[in-house]
């Protein structure tokens, strides 16, 4: 093996295993001119757009969901934390409280993500359109309905209910969804600041950095920068709400406020839509 | 239908060829112009092929290494025949003969 041919070889390697390596190194020698940038880069490009596996076959709002539908259950857990066990058991009116809804609505959303994953999509929107109410409930009774993750759920909804008009079920493991809840509780806007005082600085770097990631990823796969509008978009919804709500005050400030939350959504969803032209025939 | 994808579906035009012989051939089909990479190829192959547009024609080992070939199936072939008819009427409303515009 030669110089040229081992250093194609070890660009080859980045495909994943059930990509013709052999067939394209066999390729790349052919041509007998050592890698050029030009041709480094549309091979690593190339690896990573085949490791992600995104096609004209996919779904491309099932990623959106399933982060939305995490996100909606990691605003559960803080609503379902203050749970009253011993009133339950003790008291005939124990049941009324705002953490047993928010407990409701986190076994609905974790069947809703454990539905989704597994390909189960009629299951799926039925838990989460199930959750909309419990969780709503629980978070304007804990007085917390203008916190950031307020329109998870029903965003969740919304998305899960548009990937059952796809015709193709597809499966994923829905365990590593559920490793990633305890991070989502806390880098996700999930309003996790009262609770856990070093969220308000996590989550908004954190939102910045996955921004940062949906866009730069959207030339691989455009259902990266997608599930991140999702998020982005619960946010912008939840700014509109405050301020139809009244609770922001001051004219310039308003439009600032929705203009810094509506942008970058909006840049995703863009970067998205370019993203999905890309992987056309 | 992409521009790169039309010139890779008519390289198969006139019957099967392995990947370096179609980035030769596109190439040539387009004067030069289009001059795709390895990596471009293949992801083109790639979802050419789940589209039902092309499919392997044969196998062969050299020097160790599977060099496939690829053909049209009746799809692609469609598919591009449509693509060229939709080409050949964008260019039938511009006369490709310069007009000399005289000042009034």
């Amino acid at each position: 093996m030669n110089h040229i041919e081992r250093r194609y070889a070890r660009l080859v390697r980045l495909y994943p295993a059930r990509s013709p390596r052999d067939e394209i190194l066999d390729t790349l020698l052919q041509s007998g001119q050592p890698p050029t940038m030009r041709e480094t880069s549309a091979l690593v490009l190339g690896a990573l757009r085949a490791r992600a596996g995104y096609g004209l076959d996919r779904s491309p709002i099932r990623l959106a969901a399933l982060a939305v539908l995490l996100y909606a259950a990691a605003v559960d857990v803080l609503t379902s934390l203050p749970l009253d066990v011993p009133a339950i058991v003790g008291t005939p009116l124990g049941l009324a409280q705002y953490a047993v809804a928010g407990l409701a609505a986190l076994v609905l959303h974790v069947t809703a993500l454990f539905a989704l994953a597994r390909g189960a999509y009629r299951l799926s929107a039925v838990a989460s359109v199930l959750a909309v109410g419990p969780a709503l409930v629980a978070l304007e009774r804990s007085g917390s309905y203008l916190n950031d993750g307020f329109w998870a759920a029903p965003v969740a909804a919304l998305l899960v209910l548009a990937v059952n008009l796809g015709p193709r079920r597809e499966r994923s493991s829905p365990y590593l969804w559920m490793a990633l809840l305890p991070f989502a509780i806390v880098i996700l806007p999930t309003g996790a600041g009262t609770v856990l005082w070093t969220s308000f600085f996590i989550q908004q770097q954190a939102m910045l950095v996955l921004i940062v990631i949906g866009l730069a990823w959207s030339a691989v796969d455009p259902r990266v920068p997608l599930a991140v509008a999702a998020l982005a978009l619960c946010n912008f919804l939840t700014h509109v709400t405050a301020v139809a709500a009244g609770a922001v005050v001051g004219g310039g400030s308003i439009v600032y406020g929705l203009a810094v939350t509506a942008v970058p959504w909006l840049l995703l969803l863009a970067a998205a839509a370019v993203g999905h032209r890309r992987a056309l025939i | 239908m992409r521009e790169t994808t039309y010139f890779t579906l008519a390289a198969l035009q006139h019957g099967p060829l392995h990947g370096y012989a179609i980035i030769q051939r596109v190439s040539e089909l387009s004067g030069g112009r289009v001059r795709l990479a390895t990596g471009t190829l293949y992801t083109a192959l790639d979802r050419l092929t789940t589209a039902g547009h092309i499919r392997v024609a044969s196998e062969e080992i050299v020097n160790g290494r599977a060099r496939r070939s690829y053909e049209l199936t009746p799809d692609g072939q469609a598919a591009l025949h449509e693509q060229a008819r939709v080409y050949a009427e964008a260019a039938r409303i511009v006369p490709l003969t310069r007009s000399v515009v005289r000042p009034a």
